[in-house]
């Protein structure tokens, strides 16, 4: 749960925020937490290519149904 | 419904319909390197199964979905249901009249009753449990879903070779296509949510991933007030204001985002394992692709 913590993190403190983009090692270092490369390269694509996209009435917005049906 | 399995170097175009999940088993295994012939059986057990599953869960989620109307009502789906989840036993039964396959025929057909047992379970948990932690969504989902779509990608995989790399490396790429498409099965019950005109709630939101997550990262005090707007049952725009505010604050919109992601480049990856370049595989790279919320 630990990309949980870091996404809240993230979206509740600006100067971690930017310290992810800039050190994303060095900041979740310093919290103590650890995630694999790959997940903080996806944390880091989406954020950078969905800064404003992370809003749920924008994720909502286009979708079709896709799932079960 | 005929299913119509890639026929060729399985380069077809795959459709928008929810029938093109039944091509799966066919794709892996031309991507295997076996004709798609050889799936004709568990692809047509696994959407059997599929549809069997997809009735069960809409009437024991109350899903006011045509196909539920459309058979008479829950219990007639119910009926349905039972009709074809022993249709598709009966279809896996005939898997012991073929010779030519990679895999014994018992050891396929106790993948699928073992599967469809797990999905049971996790659709056990999904309906009983009124709130799930987020640990607990994950686990409903990968049972639900994400063995499911495994299967199907496993086994076509299993009738062509008997390669573990490959054999891995499809049953973990539909391992992931299953879990997006469940993620995305949780949003699309947000903008049910949201786009609802009805005076009650047409879902139930605390079994939604974004609340489990903002339940899992917000401080105690922000809990217990969305705990008490996940339980509102007038549509009244201010609540549904405050409570979106407050998933959209705590970050819940880049998690899903993130997770979604995560299992994209994770079910890519586990392509690439198995399959670094073929037709079939790149129409199961498209499969995939179009899961993607940008």
């Amino acid at each position: 749960m630990a990309l949980a913590q870091v996404v809240y993190q993230i979206s509740t403190d600006k100067d971690f925020a930017s310290r992810m983009q800039a050190d994303p090692q060095g900041a979740l270092t310093e919290r103590g937490w650890s995630l694999s490369k790959e997940e903080i390269a996806f944390l880091l694509s989406t954020l950078r290519s969905n800064a404003e996209r992370s809003e749920i009435r924008r994720i909502v917005k286009p979708l079709l149904w896709y799932g079960w049906r | 419904m005929r299913l119509v399995l890639p026929k060729g170097n399985g380069g077809i175009t795959p459709s928008q319909e929810s029938d093109r999940w039944a091509l799966l088993p066919g794709l892996c295994c031309q991507a295997s390197g076996g004709e798609p012939d050889l799936t004709a059986e568990v692809s047509a057990a696994w959407f059997l199964l599929y549809i069997a599953a997809h009735l069960v869960d809409s009437v024991e989620d109350r899903d006011q979905v045509d196909e539920i109307k459309a058979l008479g009502g829950p219990g007639s789906a119910i009926n349905v249901a039972n009709g074809l989840f022993l249709s598709a036993s009966l279809v896996l039964n005939t898997l012991h009249d073929q010779d030519q396959t990679k895999i014994k025929p018992q050891e396929l057909i106790s993948d699928f009753y073992n599967t469809v047992l797990v999905m049971t379970s996790g659709q056990h948990r999904d309906i009983n449990d009124r709130q799930l932690t987020l640990k607990q969504w994950w686990q409903v989902a990968e049972a639900k879903s994400g063995s499911f779509f495994s299967l199907a990608c496993r086994c076509g995989a299993q009738l062509a070779n008997d390669n573990p790399v490959k054999i891995t490396g499809y049953s973990d790429y539909g391992f992931h296509l299953g879990m997006m498409l469940q993620i995305r099965d949780d949003i699309e019950d947000l903008k049910l949510f949201l786009e609802s005109k009805e005076s009650e709630v047409p879902v139930n939101l605390q079994r939604s991933l974004a609340v489990a997550y903002a339940l899992e990262v917000l401080p105690e005090a922000d809990k217990s007030q969305l705990k008490e707007l996940t339980e509102i049952r007038n549509h009244e725009p201010e609540m549904v204001n405050r409570f979106i505010d407050m998933l959209n604050q705590s970050g819940a919109g880049l998690y899903m985002l993130a997770e979604m992601e995560r299992h994209y480049e994770m079910g890519m990856a586990s392509l690439k394992n198995a399959d670094p370049c073929s037709p079939a595989g790149e129409n199961l790279a498209a499969l995939i692709r179009e899961l993607k919320l940008d």
